[in-house]
């Protein structure tokens, strides 16, 4: 759900502390996220806490623009220290009060210490390029950014740049044998800048821009931002085309968790289940394509309704294909995850309970597999999502099986959602007369949605011109990825893939790794297929 | 055309790609992938998906260049022996794409490495990239 | 019980998919399908020169270039017209939704189609030929060198009756040649070695001439083969 922002609570800097511990008692226990925003003579910032009944509440402060620092939330709320950190790079606060200080969160190391951050408003991009462009080279040094090497540790980088999939990350784990002992994280190799482009940008091509934050759940990007526009409007879109978003929405739920139970197969070893999961996927992607035009960014969704009209024969045709893909998939995983191979490989690995869960903010299926019911469709529901019976899966264990359980049971929920939705469409145009192309009225909102991997939050400002005034993104990876760092401690390195993977992160990336045996002072490289051997083992 | 032919020779029969993501969305990398899968089925043409630069005779090049990648993407190609082509595969390795004036992108892949093929699209297709195939290995 | 059972059912549908059609479709029949969304093309006879379509572009793939002059409400008037940049663009289609003239149509074809592909021209040398008949020479060399050490270390064949003799030991009956001579590894190194020729006959040039030769070779090998076992068979 999305809302206009109505009332913010403006509170002292000082006092933030102890107004946050107020409200976390209060029940608004969950941290969705924390925005910075450059009003020109000072810095705002807004924690948005929600409890777990669909509630929302945003706390604000200022911070003179001279003097920017403030106290840290980490002692309450451990999960917003990366929040904070992107803060600190982006728009120059610093949070004192945190035990860990290290350099660049999010942007390029070789980002002069000096200069000046990239979102304030007095800071062109061009000049950001500029200083980017002189920097000789962005190499990155491996083993001695967050674990310094010692004769006591043993520090395998597991390095930006992975042959196979998806995006680049970097892990650096420091192993006693062969069981991590510590694990640090570092992000940002994929960061582009499109908060700051959002900014020049009018509303109609920032959704084109904002929906390739990521290919696999574009849908959900883009009808986030429009919710927020809407809702900044005052418009509301007919009730055909938010049948038909949510339509769309839950297509792209199943073809993102196959995607993702095809990638845990083929991280534990089982390269058949990662075939024929992505063979019977292909009749989503195929779907999608008639409804929209293309397979991946659909670009569905726009202000006021969607961009096409689906016709009668093409609604019995996705009926008739996610049926078939019903018995198909059910078929197929009842005999793969039912295995003993799988459940021996999955079954009690990276288990984490609910305490640690709540402590780092983490939301989506990885918070549902501890035990806790926290979906934004059932908590604060959106589009068509009140018109539909379906149930939400939980479990209790939080370990790898369970994450696969509940996906699984999600997308046979989905197919249930999409029968349901396709018997009740009302009838109506979903196109608008014309695209959006004015301005939007000045003041804030957010909009909240499940996306595939979690409660995905945008926060839009407007200020009555063509463009926005500050787009923000907050995306469920980033919630999630606090708790692989903490849950990997104690597993083995042969779990390692297997752990990361398991949070569906929308960055997955492990590059060959170095095993530097610091005694000897030798190297040996191992590349990432070996360690799928020795998981089949 | 031609001249692609002859600089790879016979090895044009079983392609071993490397594929390199410079920081884009992954729409891209999961058509590439799809690619592989039993629909499309590149495997039966030979090609095949390697691990390390050093066996590799394609580069396959998604995303927008960012800062962070441009060195890691030089020092790649300079590892695949020669001969060698690139393919920049989507619309963001052509050109820079959408996010062409974002602060951490350089552009497309060709401001870093030389690049002997462009296929467009957001995301193209993976028969585009079947259909790439056939024209390499079969001629024009 | 639960193994049986999954060990069945995986058994079961092995069977079923072995005798099911595949699911890989022939070669590029869909890339063209009638739901792309398609590639933005230009009619210039309606286009207003207005040039909306360039401001509303998402990734500013259009640019105005002059294009001649048209009569626009009884005006006779110097106007651009867009010029698509299809390396940048990111086929939304917005361009043909706003254009208010209707002279943008998304024509239903694939980017790559389209586009011919952009090449750098790479100088052909002879590097390549002779890098290949190099590694051939060595390869053909080596074998000969295993065949020969082999048959100085190897006992050396079948002893003659004369073998039993004091003094004389066992001597060749036939062509010094078959002081070397050991059966398998002899056969062994000739089908490699026709295996060499051919393969790399094959790839420098395959037409119908070396295919010819191909199985000439092959013939060859068998006579040979032959006239070794008839010569064993003869011996004994």
């Amino acid at each position: 759900m999305s809302g206009k922002i109505q009332s913010k609570m403006f509170v002292e800097p000082g006092t933030i502390l102890d107004i946050l511990k107020k409200e976390v008692d209060n029940g608004f226990s969950h941290l969705v996220t924390v925005t910075a925003v450059d009003l020109k003579e000072s810095i705002e910032l807004i924690y948005h806490l929600s409890d777990l009944k669909g509630n929302i509440k945003h706390v604000s402060t200022r911070i003179p623009r001279d003097k920017p620092e403030i106290a840290t939330v980490t002692t309450l709320t451990p999960g917003a220290d990366f929040y904070e950190r992107e803060i600190t790079d982006l728009f120059g606060i610093s949070f004192y009060g945190k035990q860990t200080t290290t350099g660049r969160f999010i942007l390029p190391e070789c980002y002069p210490p000096g200069s000046p951050p990239p979102l304030l408003k007095n800071v062109d991009s061009n000049q950001v390029k500029d200083t980017l462009g002189k920097q000789e080279t962005c190499e990155f040094k491996a083993t001695t950014l967050h674990a310094p090497l010692s004769p006591e540790s043993v520090v395998v980088p597991v390095g930006p740049y992975h042959p196979a999939f998806k995006e680049p990350e970097y892990f650096s784990l420091v192993i006693d044998g062969e069981r991590i002992v510590k694990a640090f994280l570092r992000i940002g190799f994929v960061h582009r800048g499109i908060e700051k482009a959002a900014e020049t940008r009018s509303y109609l091509r920032d959704i084109f821009l904002l929906e390739r934050v990521c290919g696999i759940c574009s849908a959900s990007h883009s009808w986030c931002f429009v919710e927020a526009v809407e809702k900044l409007l005052g418009v509301e879109p007919p009730s055909r085309a938010t049948y038909l978003r949510t339509i769309v929405a839950e297509l792209e739920r199943i073809h993102s968790h196959s995607l993702w139970l095809g990638l845990v197969g083929y991280w534990i070893g089982f390269e058949s289940m990662f075939m024929w999961v992505w063979g019977i996927r292909e009749e989503i992607m195929n779907l999608m394509e008639e409804i929209s035009g293309n397979r991946v960014h659909k670009s569905f969704v726009t202000i006021g309704g969607v961009r096409r009209d689906v016709s009668d024969s093409l609604l019995r045709k996705i009926q008739e294909i996610t049926k078939e893909f019903g018995k198909q998939f059910e078929n197929l995983l009842d005999t793969l995850v039912s295995s003993e191979e799988v459940i021996e490989r999955t079954k009690g690995i990276g288990k984490y309970d609910i305490e640690v869960a709540r402590k780092f903010c983490t939301v989506g299926p990885v918070r549902r597999a501890a035990g806790e019911l926290f979906d934004v469709r059932k908590l604060e529901p959106y589009g068509a999502y009140t018109e539909v019976d379906f149930e939400v899966p939980t479990e209790e264990e939080g370990d790898v099986y369970s994450l696969i359980k509940i996906r699984v049971k999600e997308v046979l929920e989905s197919i249930n959602i999409i029968h349901q939705l396709i018997e009740k469409m009302p009838s109506g145009n979903p196109v608008p007369s014309r695209y959006f192309m004015g301005t939007v009225p000045e003041g804030e909102a957010y909009g909240r949605i499940e996306a595939p991997r979690g409660e995905l939050f945008y926060y839009v400002k407007a200020n009555n011109t063509h463009n926005p005034y500050r787009v923000k993104i907050r995306t469920p990876t980033l919630a999630n990825i606090q708790l692989v760092a903490n849950i990997l401690e104690g597993y083995s390195i042969s779990d390692f893939p297997v752990i990361v993977t398991s949070i569906d992160p929308c960055f997955s990336c492990m590059d060959r790794v170095t095993v530097i045996n610091s005694s000897t002072g030798e190297k040996t490289v191992l590349p990432v297929k070996l360690l799928k051997e020795k998981r089949r083992r | 055309m031609t001249s692609i032919n002859s600089k790879l020779g016979f090895r044009k029969k079983s392609l071993w790609v490397y594929h390199f993501n410079s920081g884009g969305c992954n729409g891209c990398d999961i058509e590439f992938v799809a690619s592989l899968t039993p629909r499309f089925d590149l495997e039966r043409y030979g090609v095949q998906l390697v691990p390390s630069p050093r066996h590799a005779d394609v580069l396959v090049v998604t995303g927008p260049v960012t800062k962070n990648s441009e060195g890691a993407l030089k020092t790649i190609y300079d590892q695949i022996p020669e001969p060698k082509i690139v393919v920049a595969f989507g619309t963001c390795a052509c050109s820079g794409g959408v996010f062409n004036n974002c602060y951490n992108i350089l552009g497309g892949a060709d401001k870093v490495v030389p690049v002997d093929i462009k296929v467009p699209g957001c995301p193209p297709k993976p028969e585009a990239l079947v259909e790439l195939l056939k024209k390499l290995t079969l001629g024009d | 019980m639960n193994k049986l059972r999954a060990r069945l059912e995986i058994i079961t549908s092995a069977f079923r998919n072995i005798l099911s059609t595949p699911i890989t479709q022939p070669l590029a029949t869909s890339l063209h399908n009638q739901q792309v969304r398609g590639i933005p093309m230009l009619d210039s006879e309606k286009c207003l020169g207005c040039s909306l379509c360039a401001r509303s572009c998402p990734p500013g793939a259009i640019t105005m270039v002059p294009g001649g002059k048209k009569v626009i409400a009884g005006k006779e008037v110097q106007r651009n017209i867009p010029s698509f940049n299809y390396y940048q663009c990111i086929y939304c289609g917005l361009c043909a939704d706003v254009c208010p003239g209707k002279a943008i149509t998304m024509v239903k074809k694939q980017p790559v189609e389209i586009i011919s592909l952009s090449l750098v021209a790479i100088p052909i040398t002879d590097i390549e030929a002779l890098k290949v008949l190099f590694a051939f020479v060595s390869l053909l060399f080596l074998n000969f060198l295993i065949y020969w050490i082999s048959g100085k270390i190897a006992p050396k064949g079948k002893h003659s009756s004369k073998a039993e003799e004091p003094f004389t030991g066992g001597v060749a009956t036939k062509l010094p040649v078959y002081r070397y001579h050991i059966d398998e590894l002899y056969i062994f190194i000739v089908l490699f070695t026709m295996l060499e020729v051919a393969s790399f006959i094959l790839i420098l040039e395959s037409s119908l001439s070396s295919t010819f030769f191909l199985s000439l070779l092959f013939l060859a090998y068998l006579l040979i083969l032959t006239l070794n076992l008839l010569h064993r068979g003869v011996e004994e």
